[in-house]
């Protein structure tokens, strides 16, 4: 009887760890362009949700492998962020947070209602088949174990890009000391077009993961949007590593709630966290810094 | 001494000018169901109706600055209370009407003390999740509210009757936020929104005014969503916890002109006659043409069409562009 209990609450957290590190790599995006350019991008999901569809359709239609189509997601997905960046953020640079915020919510409103045109509001996915794996009582999915490995795997090359390359490096500057980064010759107007299309590009690669696990439809978008201010929030805007670790509290927490409360207050129970969050510590649990 | 006499006495007399032109206005308004029951006093109501909506929005916005992304749960919590308040304890509309408000502007103090200290983007976020978690309690608790079902409530189809209540609110608040503008506390609002730190060194007692703000900008909300509950006679909380009302609301007071009063007035009138226009003709594309706009008035007009006005009308002056709207 409590071996069960046991087997059972360790599969609760291995899924809620498994799909915390998905969530985390997806908050990435929105943290990344708020840590540099001061921007609460609310178009985040809607990035994620074109990633998604642009998935499913190479899939559909040339019947390309999921778990190859970042190849193709992640460059337009990037090449879509540099273009809203052009006319609605880039203008507003400087401005403070607010317009920008606004602005971008105006974007997302757009995109999702270009989505529900182009490709009607009917929910859609891609069957892959997925092997479970078992061990002990305890079975992961194989499409959400490759999910998984590929956040962890594109978090880590980040990391590396920001601290190893010179446009890395170039990028972290900006977002510590914007005059100074500027004193020493970096554009500081191309760190911010490439900082979006970066946080966009995260957001398509979001996409594809997303679309191995989920329902794919217009509005989708939305819930993740929310999904990485809770992380971004717990981790403190701008920084990377607090992502991680508040992608895993919000997959654990998620699926403990869905598992013993019911998948109905679930929703009810992240919102109440963020707020609470939000009031004990409004700068984040683990601090900040890129 | 001339010059200023004459000043005062064409003050005046635009004074009395505006006077005569809004009880002309408010008169015509008056007799409007005398002379047509249809379309046009439908379409006279909703652009009350948003009228309203907008400059709640704008009270706390526009004038202190802080964004709120939850304004559409004010209208919800109203339309469940004044429902609630006439299925259960059988009051009249009018009666559950000011309840729902009084309730909806409870709500905004409670959340208001602590959500309000949190600034800028931080705002943002907890009152978009307010409004979520407000959604999904009105969803999941069943024995209040009948849950996803919704909520049925005793068929009162008179459109008059919603029109003149609706109008009646609409005066009070545009009366109320006048006046609010033009006194000390429009004052210290308006030193918050500018920078809220020198207002409190100044002695401004920012939390009470603040708190202040958020709970009169809940308080119509909560009003009109009662009404509109009590006219559709039927409500669940996709309908009226509706994003759209939050984003037709934002819309037209960035359109009009956020941190005036005539600014959103100006926007609700003019907005929701084009989208109107656009329900009519394009259904499809209209939510896309709402976050056009809202784009693009972010980006080409942040001080929205009063702001152009102004700077038309006197092109003389040189009308600095204010280069923070919005406060962080």
């Amino acid at each position: 009887m409590w071996e069960l209990a046991l087997v059972d609450v360790l599969q609760v957290v291995i899924s809620g760890l498994l799909i915390g590190g998905v969530y985390a790599a997806i908050a990435i995006g929105l943290n990344i362009i708020f840590g540099v350019m001061g921007v609460i991008n609310m178009a985040h999901g809607e990035f994620l949700m074109i990633g998604s569809y642009i998935t499913y359709w190479v899939f559909i239609l040339y019947g390309m492998n999921p778990y190859l189509s970042p190849i193709v997601v992640v460059p337009i997905v990037a090449v879509v962020g540099l273009v809203i960046y052009l006319t609605c953020v880039g203008p507003l640079m400087g401005k403070g947070h607010l317009p920008s915020l606004l602005s971008t919510f105006g974007v997302s409103i757009v995109l999702i209602n270009i989505a529900r045109i182009l490709w009607t509001s009917e929910f859609r996915g891609i069957l892959v088949r997925s092997i479970p794996f078992s061990c002990g009582g305890i079975t992961i999915p194989s499409t959400t174990l490759f999910a998984f490995i590929a956040a962890i795997a594109m978090t880590g090359a980040l990391r590396i890009f920001l601290d190893k390359t010179m446009i890395g490096k170039a990028i972290r500057a900006t977002a510590q000391e914007m005059e100074g980064a500027m004193l020493v010759g970096i554009n500081s107007n191309k760190i911010y077009a490439l900082t979006f299309m970066l946080g966009c590009a995260v957001a398509g690669f979001g996409g594809v993961l997303i679309s191995l696990l989920y329902p794919i439809y217009p509005e989708m978008g939305g819930s993740y949007t929310m999904i990485s201010f809770l992380i971004v929030i717990m981790g403190g805007l701008g920084s990377l590593s607090g992502a991680l670790v508040g992608g895993f509290i919000l997959g654990l927490i998620q699926s403990f709630s869905s598992h013993f409360i019911g998948v109905a207050w679930e929703s009810f129970i992240a919102f109440v966290f963020i707020i609470i969050i939000l009031l004990l510590r409004p700068k984040g649990i683990i601090g900040r810094g890129l | 001494m001339n010059v200023k006499l004459g000043k005062e006495e064409k003050t005046e007399r635009t004074m009395t000018t505006t006077i005569l032109l809004l009880i002309l206005v408010i008169a015509g308004l008056l007799t409007v169901p005398f002379i047509t029951v249809g379309y046009v006093v439908f379409l006279l109501n909703a652009i009350f109706l948003y009228v309203i909506l907008a400059l709640s929005w704008n009270l706390i916005s526009g004038f202190c600055g802080y964004l709120s992304f939850g304004h559409h749960a004010f209208f919800g919590i109203g339309a469940y209370a004044g429902a609630l308040a006439i299925v259960r304890l059988g009051l009249s509309p009018y009666l559950s009407a000011i309840l729902a408000g009084v309730i909806a502007m409870l709500a905004a103090i409670a959340v208001g003390f602590p959500i309000l200290r949190l600034r800028g983007a931080y705002f943002v976020i907890a009152t978009l999740c307010l409004a979520g978690a407000a959604q999904t309690l009105m969803a999941n608790w069943k024995g209040l509210t009948g849950g996803s079902e919704g909520l049925s409530l005793p068929p009162a189809y008179n459109l008059p009757q919603y029109y003149y209540s609706v109008l009646v609110t609409m005066l009070v608040a545009i009366f109320v936020m006048y006046k609010i503008k033009n006194s000390s506390i429009g004052l210290a609002l308006h030193a918050i929104h500018e920078d809220e730190d020198a207002a409190e060194a100044c002695g401004v007692d920012t939390t009470k005014w603040k708190v202040f703000a958020f709970a009169v900008s809940a308080f119509f909300p909560g009003v009109v969503g009662s009404l509109y509950a009590w006219y559709m006679t039927y409500i669940d909380p996709p309908s009226v916890f509706n994003i759209n009302i939050l984003l037709n609301q934002m819309t037209m007071a960035l359109f009009g002109g956020v941190g005036t009063v005539t600014g959103p007035i100006v926007g609700a009138i003019i907005f929701s006659l084009i989208s109107e226009f656009l329900w009519a003709n394009y259904p499809t594309v209209y939510q896309l043409i709402v976050g056009l706009i809202i784009v693009l008035v972010v980006v080409f007009m942040p001080e929205g069409l009063v702001g152009i006005f102004k700077r038309i009308r006197t092109p003389g002056e040189k009308v600095v562009r204010k280069k923070k709207i919005f406060k962080f």
